[in-house]
């Protein structure tokens, strides 16, 4: 009776585990590319747009891929440009987003369809007054530094994820490409970069080909496609 | 103490597993909603064959001032004149381009949805990537007011407005900032 008894709660206990650490494990952030820990004025890359699965039936679930700069110490502010795809688009789109959540700035654009299979150059960078966003060498929009006054240490080229079931980005036989790697000085250079290597902690399924010494080209893809 | 057992073990397994399905949507970012009640004690809501019922929209036509209210419009170099001439599409046309385009859920979760047909100037992208040059533009603007969107640093409250032709019904773009109201 008493071994029975003990079963049954194991089995209980068991599955109360389970479907809370599958409560835990859908929803979270989860990024997958290369950075630099620098001081800066903007970061530039090419990156591959493809059309990759979001979970969901809300819109307020997305997949992206950018090129970004921001104040490495926060997630509230960044300056971004690439491509995303929300859960209900059929295609993924153009966009570009700033933050400085300290004063609640905070700004997304979408503009039009990104043709999957196609390379295109997405570029953040300023000069001592205004953050410009380029996307294929056209200035598609442009912000105050008063506005967002961060701190520029960091750069960041990734794909990014909101849902486990996401799909981060491409896949083993088509990953996403992601070249021509760049930063801007504080001088204001334009440099080929090498870029870290970084990959999610908890979603071991997003994989990229950044060597350990960095690499300035290289390939994200999601090892379940 | 058996009985007891039999009885006691399928309730505390139906229990946990709707526990955690609670917990799931609870922890799920973006979950914070307006509820079902809200949206359908707002006023104004209106029935079409079109659009699910749940859908806050105004039934009255929408003057400018209604996306003026939040200052974002304008601060990010936004403008909306009076329309003068006649366009194809027609509100309920718009409102259903819109749904087709964001997804249905989007539209029900808005605290409410207003759409304004004016002659857009988009100074800050004037030239789109496809061509258009938004300058007195005839547009329908759709605002979603109330939204929630992730962004990296967790869900905001967020006006989203998005920019239909008035003629093609195609989306031309969409900007968002936080919500005011």
């Amino acid at each position: 009776m008493k071994f029975k008894m003990r079963i049954s709660f194991s089995v209980i206990v068991v599955l109360v585990s389970i479907s809370v650490i599958f409560t835990y494990a859908t929803v979270e952030y989860d990024f997958n590319g290369g950075y630099i820990s620098i001081n800066n004025n903007g970061a530039a890359g090419t990156i591959e747009t493809q059309n990759p699965y979001v979970y969901g039936s809300d819109s307020d679930n997305s997949v992206s891929a950018w090129v970004m700069t921001l104040d490495g110490s926060t997630s509230t502010r960044f300056a971004q440009a690439g491509w995303r795809k929300v859960s209900t688009w059929s295609s993924p789109k153009y966009f570009y987003e700033y933050a400085y959540w300290d004063n609640q700035t905070w700004y997304t654009k979408d503009l039009n369809t990104a043709t999957t299979g196609s390379n295109n150059d997405f570029k953040v960078g300023c000069d001592s007054s205004t953050m410009y966003f380029v996307i294929n060498d056209t200035s598609v929009g442009t912000v105050s530094l008063s506005t967002i006054p961060f701190s520029r240490n960091a750069v960041e080229i990734m794909g990014e994820t909101h849902d486990t079931n996401d799909q981060c980005l491409g896949s083993v036989t088509n990953p996403v490409s992601i070249g021509n790697a760049q930063y801007k000085t504080t001088s204001n250079s334009w440099i080929s970069a090498i870029y870290n290597k970084y990959t999610s902690q908890t979603l071991s399924t997003m994989k990229n080909n950044i060597s350990v010494n960095g690499s300035t080209n290289w390939e994200i893809w999601d090892s379940r496609y | 103490m058996k009985k007891l057992f039999v009885i006691l073990t399928p309730i505390l397994l139906i229990g946990s597993l709707a526990i955690s399905v609670l917990a799931s949507n609870g922890n799920k970012i973006g979950s914070e909603v307006p509820s079902k009640e809200t949206i359908e004690n707002a006023p104004n809501t209106i029935t079409t064959g079109i659009i699910d019922s749940s859908i806050n929209i105004s039934a009255a036509e929408d003057s400018i001032e209604e996306i003026l209210k939040n200052p974002n419009f304008k601060n990010h170099g936004y403008l909306a004149k009076q329309i003068t001439q006649s366009v194809a599409l027609n509100k309920m046309d718009t409102i259903a381009a819109v749904k087709n385009i964001q997804g249905e859920s989007e539209l029900k979760f808005a605290k409410k949805v207003t759409s304004v047909l004016v002659n857009f100037t988009d100074t800050e992208t004037p030239q789109l990537p496809s061509e258009i040059v938004l300058k007195d533009y005839p547009v329908w603007i759709v605002t979603l007011h109330g939204i929630n969107v992730k962004t990296r640093f967790g869900t905001i409250l967020a006006d989203k407005n998005v920019i239909i032709d008035a003629n093609s019904g195609e989306e031309i773009e969409s900007f968002s900032y936080p919500s005011v109201e």
